[in-house]
């Protein structure tokens, strides 16, 4: 019975009417574009004609008018359209595909994209190209033609059918676009600024149909250094506790701060100042942000004033703060009170003189949570950012409750979310190591419909990138997936993802789908991390790919080898190949075949006579610790040292390097990236750690991973930078060098990382990994204070 | 009467003496030949390895070393207190040398084999000394199926273990009780590597460098 209705489902479906296109290689229908096209309906033109030729071999023509005899795919030229509103409308006799469109009619070069229309302009036409030919049986997996599938065909015709709508969310961003010219990337090739060519990557976020309403929702509040910081009278506009820096917070209490945001909104809101100017960097000039927003984001450190007013928005005790801030891969709310304080009474003000205008904020890292003790005004629009790639850890549950409440207590807020795709591979920014890829393209459905439960409208994806390069073989299929979930959220992800493997590696579908599942599996078990871990360390890779894993893989590879024999198949497996597996391989070969160079040193005892003062430590009987030239060994290449004591009650380190210092980053990209040592401290060879960075500078920053909290405490630090050397001496209290302290005869363990704009120059132990490898810290053994 | 019972029942394993075996006790005065020692080549034997006048000289040539598998394996666990290594040498100034000393797991780390481990596969301990004053030249490690876990080296001036052409005596001592290991030199300088566990470690051979190094005696022994 079931058999003979699908065989009349079957029948009835073809007998539907469809429009036809090409037939028997031979061009039956015309584009046309009339007299005054848009940009966005010439380049919608030009990507149809390109498409169908690649199918069929016909290129078809594109006319102002329609020709007599052939089907017209009339493209652009209609009205009445809602903001990327769009419509497709395919009957036997007529195809139109249009939609909102900005009214720019400048000549489109299909060659040059300096001439293509801007994805943050209305160009809704092009969105409905886009969905004609996904109907054509077109999709865009990764960038360029190999990233292209279809099916090759003498004839094309498309059923009956009509859509009029917006896309789901009204922005869809991302920011890395520089994909590397290869499409994969080795990180240990880290200089290669080897990138695709722009109209490729173009083209590729347009069939992605990325763009839509632009807000930029950024760190913002560095203009208040860029502006401010020099000027002595306004030393208290900044956080107290700190030295001014072009990174430092400001008083989120101070009414005179606040009265200044409040002016800088309305300045904006009335055209009198750039974005540039009260917004910061990530507003270049000419940006399409929309002119209705201000975005108010402190500064991307968790350095926030200590003074009393601003004390009265701690709304966590200490045991609830490092509670709260232990959980590794969730988003507190440590801060929240503290900021959205702030953040709401320039909200309150500005509403009185622009009500319709909103202000954009982020909820991020320390204030990631809505606020406790107040409601923010109705003004207000976030954007949450949430690690959600970390499926393995028990912060992803939590991030998705996060979201939840934002939509509990705020049902009517505009909310975007940040999604972090970014780790695990931004790690190799600091330790130059293929990770082990992060797939997790199964967990969308259920991400997105956390989306759905929060009333998500706006999606920006920090994407995969090795160093400078986007690297879009570590976001295969997700990144794609994501994109058609944020355009249409009638859509499945894993239908999205059966179609990919089905479409991208045709005859090697099976084998491809299996190794990527395997992967999937073995990335989202907890079981393959160690505990508290953060999404900032960086796992070895035989974690993940034991003896028994490798020969499974190794036979998916051969396999899809054998299957996938000619065309694109044949390449896409190979460059798979290529750009993900023989990169694993290669980093798990060197983790069982590098020595390991673990190391451990005494750190002798000797009486300070002025204690806690690290220049007037012993420093000449002592030997110097044995340094490598990089996180996977080497010799270095300039004199460099460390060396260490101590007196009972303070660990004291002398840091020195002979070598030109002119060239030397100093207040110029700040903590963790200026020239400068990151040192980490550990009671166990393990998370947690006390992490610190003394700059050559001459500032320290200290914070506690995977907590986040900065530890208060007194580091003596002396520094001393001359034209051809620095030397940094530091003395840090045995009682708080780690959390719980440490004495002498017991091991601290310990790594000191030289570090350059996350370019290691110098260690002690090479991770042969990123920076946080906590289990790859040394030992120091603490001699015993004679007599005790 | 019970309480002094239980009292003489805990003081016994405390005041129990100390059983110090002797494995190894290689003195060259009384050695006509090198029975029981390995040579990594057999080829080079004799004109590299020569006893005369009661002590045992090396070529300087000879980059390789002897091995002797010890008389009975020594697993280290929680019964074994400590096991001495203890040789009296002395390092010809001319050609300076790197000398490296290991107790192995290897049963017969010679002959085919320059150096007391192979890798993949055997562990054990081991130091490497030299004559100059230099720290990167003298240290001690542990070593897992063939792959070094932890090395250290000595914090404090003077570094050099050995002095050239003058007779030293190194003994290398694990401490399983305190998880430590030492090298002492009798020129008054020692350092340690804390923390080792070794435990299930078993060790089967011996192995002393040869580049030029004289031997009067070599020591083995261990206390449970």
């Amino acid at each position: 019975m079931s058999r003979l209705l699908f065989a009349l489902l079957f029948l009835f479906a073809a007998t539907l009417s469809a429009a036809d296109l090409v037939k028997n290689g031979k061009a039956v229908s015309v584009i046309v574009i009339g007299e005054k096209p848009t940009k966005s309906a010439q380049l919608a033109a030009y990507e149809i004609q390109y498409h169908i030729a690649k199918k069929t071999g016909v290129t078809l023509p594109i006319a102002a008018k329609a020709e007599k005899g052939k089907l017209p795919i009339c493209v652009g030229g209609m009205n009445g359209f809602k903001s990327q509103e769009y419509l497709v409308d395919i009957k036997p006799g007529k195809i139109i595909l249009s939609g909102c469109d900005a009214q720019e009619f400048g000549k489109v070069n299909y060659a040059d994209e300096k001439s293509f229309p801007s994805r943050w302009k209305e160009c809704a036409t092009l969105y409905a190209a886009y969905d004609f030919l996904e109907m054509a049986g077109f999709r865009w997996y990764i960038p360029t033609d190999i990233g292209t599938t279809f099916t090759p065909s003498k004839n094309l015709s498309i059923a009956e059918k009509t859509i009029r709508r917006t896309p789901s969310y009204v922005y869809r961003d991302y920011p890395y676009f520089n994909f590397a010219n290869t499409i994969w990337a080795d990180s240990n090739d880290w200089n290669n600024r080897n990138f695709l060519n722009k109209r490729e990557a173009e083209l590729y976020s347009f069939r992605l149909r990325v763009g839509g309403k632009l807000t930029i929702i950024n760190h913002s509040l560095v203009s208040f250094n860029e502006r401010f910081k020099t000027d002595p009278a306004k030393k208290n506009w900044f956080a107290q506790g700190y030295p001014v820096s072009h990174e430092s917070q400001i008083c989120y209490s101070n009414p005179e701060v606040i009265a200044q945001a409040v002016k800088d909104a309305r300045d904006y809101f009335d055209g009198k100042v750039s974005a540039r100017k009260v917004m910061g960097g990530h507003f270049t000039p000419g940006t399409l942000h929309d002119p209705k927003v201000f975005t108010i984001v402190p500064n991307d450190n968790g350095y926030f004033c200590r003074c009393k007013s601003c004390a009265k928005w701690a709304t966590y005790s200490e045991n609830e703060r490092k509670k709260n801030a232990g959980d590794p891969g969730v988003m507190s709310g440590l801060d929240s009170d503290l900021f959205f304080s702030f953040a709401n009474a320039v909200a309150k003000e500005v509403k009185k003189s622009h009500p319709d205008c909103k202000i954009a904020l982020l909820a991020y890292n320390s204030y990631c949570q809505p606020p406790k003790t107040f409601k923010l005004e109705s003004n207000i629009m976030i954007r949450m950012c949430l690690p959600l790639r970390s499926v393995y850890s028990p912060g992803f549950q939590k991030n998705l409750e996060i979201m939840k409440e934002w939509q509990k207590q705020y049902p009517g807020m505009e909310k975007h979310v940040w999604f972090y795709y970014c780790w695990p591979s931004i790690n190799v920014t600091k330790g130059a190591k293929n990770p082990f890829p992060g797939y997790f393209a199964s967990h969308l459905d259920k991400i997105f419909e956390a989306f759905d439960g929060a009333n998500v409208t706006g999606l920006f994806i920090e994407n995969s990138k090795f160093f400078a390069r986007a690297n879009i073989l570590y976001d295969t299929p997700e990144f794609y997936i994501a994109w058609r979930l944020a355009f249409d959220r009638k859509l499945k992800g894993k239908n999205l993802m059966d179609e990919f493997f089905r479409n991208y590696y045709g005859p090697a579908e099976k084998p491809m789908k299996e190794f990527y599942l395997l992967a999937e599996k073995l990335y989202g078990d907890s079981a393959n991390y160690p505990k508290n871990v953060s999404h900032w360390t960086a796992i070895p890779h035989s974690r993940f790919i034991t003896p028994a894993n490798l020969k499974k893989f190794d036979g998916f590879m051969t396999q899809a080898k054998k299957l996938a024999k000619t065309g694109p198949y044949k390449e896409r497996v190979h460059l798979f190949e290529k750009g993900v597996w023989n990169l694993l391989k290669k980093e798990l070969q060197e983790e069982y075949t590098r020595t390991p160079t673990m190391q451990q040193e005494t750190v002798p005892y000797f009486k300070n006579p002025v204690p806690g003062n690290p220049r007037q430590a012993k420093w000449n009987k002592q030997g110097s610790f044995a340094l490598y030239g990089g996180l996977r060994g080497g010799n270095t290449k300039f004199p460099i040292a460390i060396t260490a004591s101590h007196d009972g009650t303070y660990l004291y380190l002398r840091f020195y390097e002979a070598r030109d210092t002119s060239s030397f980053l100093l207040n110029k990209l700040g903590a963790w990236r200026d020239d400068g040592w990151e040192l980490f401290f550990a009671k166990q060879n393990n998370s947690p750690y006390r992490q610190m960075n003394i700059l050559a500078s001459g500032k320290h920053h200290l914070i506690d991973i995977p907590s986040k909290s900065v530890p208060k405490f007194k580091l003596n630090f002396y520094n001393g930078l001359s034209k051809g050397s620095w030397m940094a001496w530091l003395a840090i209290p045995l009682s708080e060098v780690v959390p719980g302290g440490i004495k002498p005869g017991e091991i601290l363990y310990f790594n000191a990382i030289r570090a350059r704009e996350y370019v290691c120059h110098a260690c002690w132990i090479p991770t042969y990994g990123g920076y946080f490898v906590p289990g790859r810290f040394g030992e120091l053994y603490l001699e015993p204070v004679p007599g005790k | 009467m019970k309480k002094l019972y239980f009292l003489m029942l805990f003081l016994f394993p405390v005041l129990m003496p100390a059983e110090v075996k002797m494995l190894v006790d290689v003195d060259f005065s009384k050695e006509k030949d090198l029975s029981g020692w390995q040579f990594w080549d057999k080829k080079k034997f004799p004109e590299c390895f020569k006893i005369q006048e009661g002590i045992l000289r090396t070529s300087p040539k000879e980059l390789g070393g002897l091995s002797m598998t010890l008389p009975q394996t020594v697993e280290i666990n929680k019964s074994v207190k400590k096991v001495v290594m203890k040789v009296e040498m002395k390092q010809i100034k001319n050609p300076a040398r790197i000398i490296t000393y290991a107790l192995s797991t290897a049963k017969t780390p010679c002959p085919g084999y320059a150096a007391p481990f192979r890798n993949p596969g055997e562990g054990g301990v081991y130091f490497s000394v030299c004559y100059f004053n230099s720290q990167n030249h003298q240290k001690m490690g542990w070593r897992n199926a063939g792959k070094e876990v932890i090395r250290t080296r000595p914090a404090l001036k003077p570094f050099n273990m050995t002095d050239a052409d003058q007779w030293v005596t190194l003994t290398f001592t694990i401490d399983n009780e305190k998880k430590i290991l030492t090298l002492q030199s009798s020129l008054g300088r020692s350092f340690s590597l804390h923390n080792v566990d070794l435990d299930g470690m078993t060790l089967n051979s011996l192995f002393i460098p040869a580049m030029g190094v004289s031997y009067k005696t070599v020591k083995f022994s261990v206390e449970k």
